[in-house]
């Protein structure tokens, strides 16, 4: 017999077909908050979620993210955390029925995130440089709308704006990038984007790369031979998905991991080279002052401290 | 010896490290990178199979879970995880699935046949 569907699991069940079509027209940001039940909607509403994510990274280079922001829109907030102002967008972006001046923020962003911004502001007071912090923004039929936001105080005489959230998105830049150098340059490359194939198997070799920092790399023929793919495409492939050559993010990776253990642990200096796959302590203290400005025994000494 | 740390209360008896987190509800990058940092500190020099007690936990962002799964896995032998019930058993198995740590893992919701399936790798 069909049990019956209670009107609130309708809607939520109207949540999850909303954000698979949301997923089916491209929109990766769309977030669903479970209910807190754990029950199968929850489970299905958050493995969406992760989903989203998952899709997001591995197809749109978000590996690249921090390298190419770009204005999306901005709120601005009163000392009591109140709208007073947003962009000219903002409320067809995340789909607000009504204007939301003067109301308090957590009309507008998950509770969550409300938190997250009040932390933010907190603990990052005065500081010039800004991180992204992800927040979630309340869209139509309390969906959420992730997006990555700085979060400032405001200094200047108008008491009304004294913080503001700089929402940012990515990717699009690079996109149109891509074409006009694909059409600039050869005819052919437009050919070239890669397959879906490509990018499981460069996600492979960089997997394969961190797996191996305690070892020197083999060369990129090898390393093509052993993933069943040539020296020229590795290259090109990898540069194009991670923004980095081979060679490069494997010495990237290598030091910050000597870099972890000498502020993490007591080993020996000598032993951190040997683990993270350098043949001696010059190699390795030369590359260590290239990528933090000081030598691994100078670094220890500033950085390290005691979990007791 | 118990850690009381940021994130976690972690402390090592007969050869198994116990990692047991506090109320989070989103593990991002920065915070994965400190509770790394604080495992490898009292860990010191050796490694061991990690008794991970993912209860308090309700989410971790996608780059924190990439994070913990490769580059924060250093001196890790074996990892049992042990959830709640069924609804963070099949969020955590997506987990291991999507970033393939190189170590035996496996996911419980008894604490008991989580720390049996770690014996061998002590």
């Amino acid at each position: 017999m069909e049990r019956e569907i209670s009107i609130d699991e309708k809607i939520r069940l109207n949540s999850l077909y909303q954000q698979i079509i949301e997923i089916a027209c491209g929109n990766f940001m769309f977030r669903q908050e479970p209910s807190g039940r754990r029950d199968h909607i929850d489970t299905i509403a958050v493995l969406l979620n992760m989903m989203s994510e998952e899709i997001n990274y591995s197809c749109f280079n978000a590996q690249h993210w921090d390298e190419y922001p770009e204005f999306h829109f901005s709120i601005f907030l009163n000392p009591h955390y109140h709208i007073t102002s947003y962009s000219s967008g903002t409320s067809k972006i995340l789909k607000w029925d009504d204007e939301n001046f003067d109301r308090p923020v957590s009309v507008i962003l998950s509770n969550n995130s409300v938190q997250a911004l009040k932390e933010e502001l907190q603990t990052n007071n005065g500081k010039t440089y800004q991180r992204l912090i992800p927040l979630d923004f309340l869209t139509e039929n309390k969906s959420l709308y992730r997006v990555p936001c700085t979060i400032q105080k405001m200094t200047g005489i108008n008491s009304d704006c004294s913080y503001v959230i700089t929402a940012f998105r990515f990717g699009h830049k690079n996109e149109d990038e891509e074409v006009k150098e694909n059409n600039t340059s050869s005819p052919s490359k437009l050919e070239k984007k890669e397959s879906a194939a490509t990018k499981l198997l460069l996600k492979q070799v960089r997997l394969y790369i961190l797996r191996n920092l305690h070892t020197e790399l083999p060369s990129l023929k090898e390393l093509g031979l052993i993933h069943r793919t040539n020296k020229t495409k590795l290259k090109e492939e990898f540069k194009k998905i991670y923004g980095t050559t081979i060679p490069r993010f494997h010495m990237e990776k290598r030091l910050e991991k000597g870099a972890l253990l000498i502020r993490s642990t007591e080993l020996p200096i000598s032993i951190i080279t040997q683990k993270c796959g350098f043949k001696d302590h010059s190699h390795f203290s030369k590359n260590f002052r290239r990528q933090y400005g000081q030598s691994p025994s100078l670094y220890r000494l500033e950085n390290a401290w005691s979990i007791q | 010896m118990v850690v009381d740390g940021t994130y976690a209360k972690m402390w090592i008896s007969k050869g198994i490290l116990y990692f047991v987190y506090k109320e989070i509800y989103e593990i991002n990058r920065s915070m994965a990178k400190q509770i790394v940092s604080q495992r490898l500190q009292l860990q010191n020099e050796n490694s061991y199979p990690i008794f991970c007690d993912l209860r308090a936990v309700t989410n971790a962002q996608k780059q924190a879970r990439d994070y913990l799964a490769i580059e924060g896995a250093y001196m890790t032998k074996a990892l049992a995880i042990l959830v709640e019930d069924e609804h963070a058993m099949v969020i955590t198995q997506l987990y291991i699935k999507t970033s393939s740590p190189a170590y035996p893992t496996q996911v419980f919701t008894n604490k008991e046949e989580a720390l049996a399936f770690l014996q061998d790798y002590r």
